[in-house]
């Protein structure tokens, strides 16, 4: 498998502080890339830079075997990013925040209504197209916040903890979809504090602490780090292993 | 690209009731009350119809012997006087519908005027006093044995110009057109919700991750709060056209006077925004600066009448966008109109390049 | 209860938007109350039988003379000689016309042509008239076209009558200053003769308002008091939108049902808001107050202790009014929208930027509900000394604060039972 994202050293610091700190990332295209850490680990700081959002202290992130930054119009339409908080417009229907969000990437036309049929058949909302997103319940709105992602059929879906505050059956969808847009082609990386989650769809597992990298691997690998009988201990334990239980406090 | 962002920030305003109530409901409501204030004040003199006034005489006044007289020469004037032996002046007039009362006696005489029929009651009061003085100043003057020179003669004429000017405009014409101009330079409220929307769901990350550009983020805002206001606004005209009777000038010349204000003041408050990052704080500061430039300009008081000195008017933006469609209005021309079109356009780019700059400056930060 | 005081004060003092309201308005109030304009603006439309209007400078502008809608007549005095004063004087007190004079024994002819121009453009008047320099001499010689000059500054067909009236004047002073030298009386005099041999008049105007009451710079200090209230106004609009934002926010992150919980009445809760109500608005009073005393108190009218006073009760109407509607509205949006809306059209339509004496009836009527309205009533009554002001302005205010909390108690219960 190649290699689709890579981060060289990437740093970020506020107030001299590095909340990221050297982070060297490889993730192989055609995976499901898990990112775990407790609070202020420099989770979203790191999607955020990666998504071209926060700009880097210090280092480079490679996309599709080129500099992000410097070829940042060329490459952006093979990305789409989910963040945690419902980035979607109440007062328009669901057809109009996906027509609005993915036209940004140059898409229009007959085109662009084809993929808003497709993005919203994708989520399951195609019979609330003509609603408002205000009406919506909170998975449907997750849902929405998912189709608006990925209308330009990108190669890398960047999830931020897509399923947080909502009911079972909305995450389960969900997560299927996730791997349905991972058979269909796409890379993704998936942020959650949800260990179930990540070990059923990961392929391979980041945990981040204190804004370092402290353990990369698939969740057999993980476990193998804390002990050898892999059966006896759950991700989550591994994860508080690793990273201590002390509360984190930002 | 960005028609979409464009098509779909018009919906966002034009389904916020804010966008109807500011700018349709907003110039009407706030035109009707000043056109109804200064409506006689503004009003052109028109003449007035025949009227009816009402007398009493005292007994044994000197006015005894020429009322007959006077009331045959007011009649041909339009005047009709009736006597009334009794009652209150200001009963009588109300009751009967009159123009005045003039109470003659031994004294002198006193003219009742009242305020809904005051131009007739002036009318009254100078045909009286005319009237009076002319009778008396013949008898005096034949009494020293001199004709009051030119009586009755055409020949003698005084020296009479007539300058340009430009002719009086009444409330209806001047408030219908102002309001809308004052409407128009406060346009960032239009976009204030969905401007906060976007702010609270943070939907500029979608726009960073896109990697489309700054300027045309601002473009899109730009051009659809214009699309949105101007939507409203015409509502407004319409609406002021049919039920105040006003009337614009060339329509097209005005129209592209009003959207270039828009352009320039928007602008402006759009760079208020990019420098506060806040909705709230951008409505009070250019709310502020609008009412002040409106005051200077002569959105509240006519700029005709206003004793603000020549610098206030000329540093604000709306003076000469109110004076160009005024003139266009009653003149059909004006001399203001390249200037105003010169300082909207000018908002627009400076302040357009200054929010890019500041965009950018902040990108960099970021 | 004075626990939930000092915490909303808190809040309020933390917020940078609050002091920006609470320092900014009053100064630019009081830049409002210093604000000095060249001519006096509605004085003069009520006055009846004013006569020669004297004007300070050639620059005076006269537009405002129409308010009473008679024909405004602007003239520019180069012979300041009695008989022009006379003719002026008739001219003013025939009752067809205003007549502000401005005198000016160096100013020529051309000097009026150019000066004209520029009325045209920036004033409004029915006509101007220039009086030559020799203007008596003349007169002496019937030569009436060099004496004066009429300048046609509208369509106004009462400017023929003037030109009809001014012709009349002149021929009657030429034939006076004929006879004079036979009688022995100067031309005045003899002028003066024939004016007293004329029936006395006496005019009333019905219908009219105490505003006549008001001096000259009396009204002025009433505008520009009116233009300060508004921006006080404005101020307790925005600190009260604030103070109920504390509100709103405690409604939707349930912090409110803490509070409720720990034994707190509604009452005691709203009665704490309301309280801190009272301080921001003392707070932008005494600011207020504070910037009056750099600016004299001649530009004021009233004692500063009474405006200060004033203002502060005008800024309790408000804020009660602002923290009330923001509750029963909801969101800060649609609050400072409510807000901001009432005090546009309420501003405007209680007199504050300009007298609704003119206006129709139904405008009067609206503007009686209006609390602007009775306090710039009240300042009138304190300009003419009238010891029924405080009266009137206290019960207006307690009036406003029982409609208020009324309302919005109601507002409030029915919201509650709608949850």
């Amino acid at each position: 498998m190649s290699t689709i994202l890579k981060t060289n050293e990437l740093t970020k610091r506020y107030s001299g502080t590095a909340v990221v700190d050297d982070l060297n990332l490889e993730i192989q295209k055609g995976e499901i890339f898990g990112l775990l850490g407790p609070n202020g680990a420099g989770k979203s700081t790191t999607m955020n830079m990666i998504c071209n959002i926060v700009k880097p202290s210090f280092g480079s992130v490679e996309f599709m075997g080129k500099d992000f930054r410097k070829n940042r119009k060329e490459l952006s339409r093979h990305l789409g990013f989910i963040p945690q908080d419902l980035a979607i417009h109440g007062n328009l229907k669901a057809w109009e925040n996906v027509e609005l969000f993915t036209s940004l990437y140059g898409i229009r036309g007959a085109e662009l209504k084809k993929r808003i049929d497709e993005s919203l058949e994708y989520v399951g909302l195609s019979e609330r197209r003509n609603d408002y997103a205000k009406t919506f319940s909170g998975g449907m709105k997750r849902r929405l916040n998912i189709a608006c992602a990925i209308g330009h059929h990108p190669d890398l879906l960047i999830f931020d903890e897509p399923t947080v505050g909502i009911d079972p059956q909305s995450r389960n969808f969900i997560l299927e979809k996730i791997k349905e847009s991972n058979r269909n082609g796409a890379t993704v990386i998936y942020t959650s504090h949800y260990m179930e989650e990540v070990e059923a769809i990961c392929t391979r597992i980041a945990i981040m602490d204190n804004g370092k990298l402290i353990a990369c691997g698939t969740a057999e690998e993980l476990k193998k780090l804390v002990v050898d009988d892999i059966s006896k201990v759950t991700l989550e334990e591994v994860f508080l292993t690793l990273t201590g239980k002390k509360l984190r406090d930002l | 690209m960005i028609f979409y962002m464009i098509k779909n920030n018009i919906k966002l305003m034009l389904r916020s009731p804010l966008t109807i109530l500011i700018y349709v409901l907003g110039p009407t409501l706030v035109a009707s009350i000043l056109i109804s204030a200064f409506n006689s004040f503004m009003k052109s003199y028109e003449g007035v119809d025949k009227f009816k006034a009402a007398y009493r005489l005292e007994e044994g006044c000197d006015f005894e012997k020429s009322i007959e007289l006077i009331k045959e020469n007011f009649e041909k004037n339009g005047i009709t006087l009736l006597e009334y032996k009794e009652g209150d002046p200001e009963e009588l007039i109300r009751k009967n519908d009159l123009a005045g009362f003039v109470d003659f006696s031994k004294d002198g005489y006193t003219v009742y005027e009242i305020k809904d029929s005051k131009l007739q009651g002036y009318i009254l009061e100078y045909s009286l006093t005319q009237a009076f003085e002319e009778a008396t100043d013949t008898a005096y003057l034949s009494a020293l044995g001199t004709p009051l020179e030119g009586a009755g003669e055409e020949s003698a004429k005084i020296h009479t110009e007539h300058p340009e000017f430009v002719p009086a405009i009444d409330s209806a014409d001047y408030y219908g057109i102002i309001e809308i101009v004052y409407f128009a330079s406060f346009s960032i409220v239009c976009g204030a919700a969905f401007l906060s929307q976007e702010k609270k769901n943070r939907i500029e990350r979608r726009f960073m991750v896109s990697n489309i550009s700054n300027t045309k983020i601002y473009l899109a805002k730009l051009l659809s709060v214009t699309g949105a206001v101007s939507v409203g606004l015409l509502l407004s005209v319409i609406i002021l056209v049919a039920f105040s009777g006003v009337k614009w000038g060339d329509p097209v010349l005005s129209a592209v006077i009003i959207l270039m204000l828009i352009f320039g003041t928007l602008a402006m408050e759009l760079m208020v925004y990019s420098l506060t990052d806040s909705v709230a704080a951008t409505v009070i500061i250019t709310f502020t600066i609008i009412w002040l430039m409106g005051f200077f300009g002569g959105s509240f008081e006519t700029y005709m009448f206003s004793s603000h000195s020549r610098l206030l008017k000329n540093l604000s933006p709306i003076y000469y966008a109110n004076r160009s469609l005024v003139e266009l209005s009653c003149m059909g021309h004006s001399d203001y109109i390249v200037r105003s079109l010169g300082i909207s356009a000018s908002m627009c780019v400076v302040f357009t390049a200054l929010t890019v700059f500041i965009g950018k400056v902040r990108s960099e930060k970021a | 209860m004075i626990r939930i005081i000092k915490t909303t004060l808190k809040l309020l003092f933390r917020n940078v938007g609050f002091w920006l309201c609470a320092i900014c308005f009053p100064v630019l109030a009081t830049v409002m109350l210093n604000i000095q304009t060249e001519n006096q603006s509605y004085y003069y439309s009520y006055n009846v039988d004013m006569g020669v209007v004297e004007l300070e400078s050639k620059d005076e502008k006269v537009a405002y003379f129409a308010s009473d809608s008679k024909c405004v007549v602007k003239v520019y005095d180069a012979s300041q000689s009695k008989l022009c004063d006379h003719m002026l004087d008739k001219i003013a007190r025939s009752g067809l016309f205003k007549v502000g004079r401005s005198k000016n024994g160096e100013m020529t002819q051309a000097d009026a042509d150019k000066k004209v121009l520029e009325d045209g453009q920036d004033d409004r008047m029915g006509a101007a008239v220039y009086i030559d320099r020799d203007f008596d001499k003349h007169i002496k010689k019937g030569e009436y076209d060099k004496a004066l000059t009429v300048y046609v500054m509208s369509e106004d067909e009462r400017v023929e009558l003037l030109e009809e009236k001014l012709l009349y004047i002149m021929q009657k002073m030429h034939t006076a200053a004929a006879v004079s030298e036979r009688t022995g009386k100067t031309t005045a005099e003899l002028l003066l003769d024939m004016d007293e041999a004329a029936p006395r008049k006496t005019v009333r105007m019905l219908s009219g308002n105490d505003e006549k009451n008001l001096t000259k710079i009396q009204t002025d200090q009433k505008s520009n008091l009116g233009y300060a209230y508004v921006f006080m106004t404005l101020g307790y609009i925005l600190t009260g939108v604030i103070l109920a934002s504390t509100i709103i926010k405690e409604l939707s992150n349930d912090v409110i049902k803490r509070i409720r919980l720990a034994g707190t009445s509604e009452i005691t809760y709203f009665g704490a808001k309301f309280v801190s109500g009272v301080v921001i608005s003392l707070i932008l009073s005494v600011v207020f107050s504070i910037c009056t005393l750099f600016i004299d108190q001649d530009r004021i009218g009233v004692d500063r202790i009474s405006l200060c006073v004033m203002t502060f009760l005008l800024g309790l109407i408000f804020c009660t009014f602002t923290l009330f509607s923001g509750v029963l509205v909801g969101n800060i949006m649609g609050a400072t929208v409510t807000a901001f809306t009432v005090w546009c059209l309420s501003s405007m339509i209680s007199g504050l930027y300009f007298p609704i004496g003119g206006t129709s009836r139904f405008i009067q009527s609206l503007s009686a509900i209006m609390p602007q309205k009775w306090f710039m009533d009240g300042t009138v009554m304190l300009f003419l000394r009238d010891k029924g002001a405080w009266t009137v302005i206290l019960c207006v205010t307690v009036a406003y604060m029982v409609v208020f909390t009324g309302l919005g108690s109601v507002g409030l219960k029915l919201r509650n039972s709608d949850e």
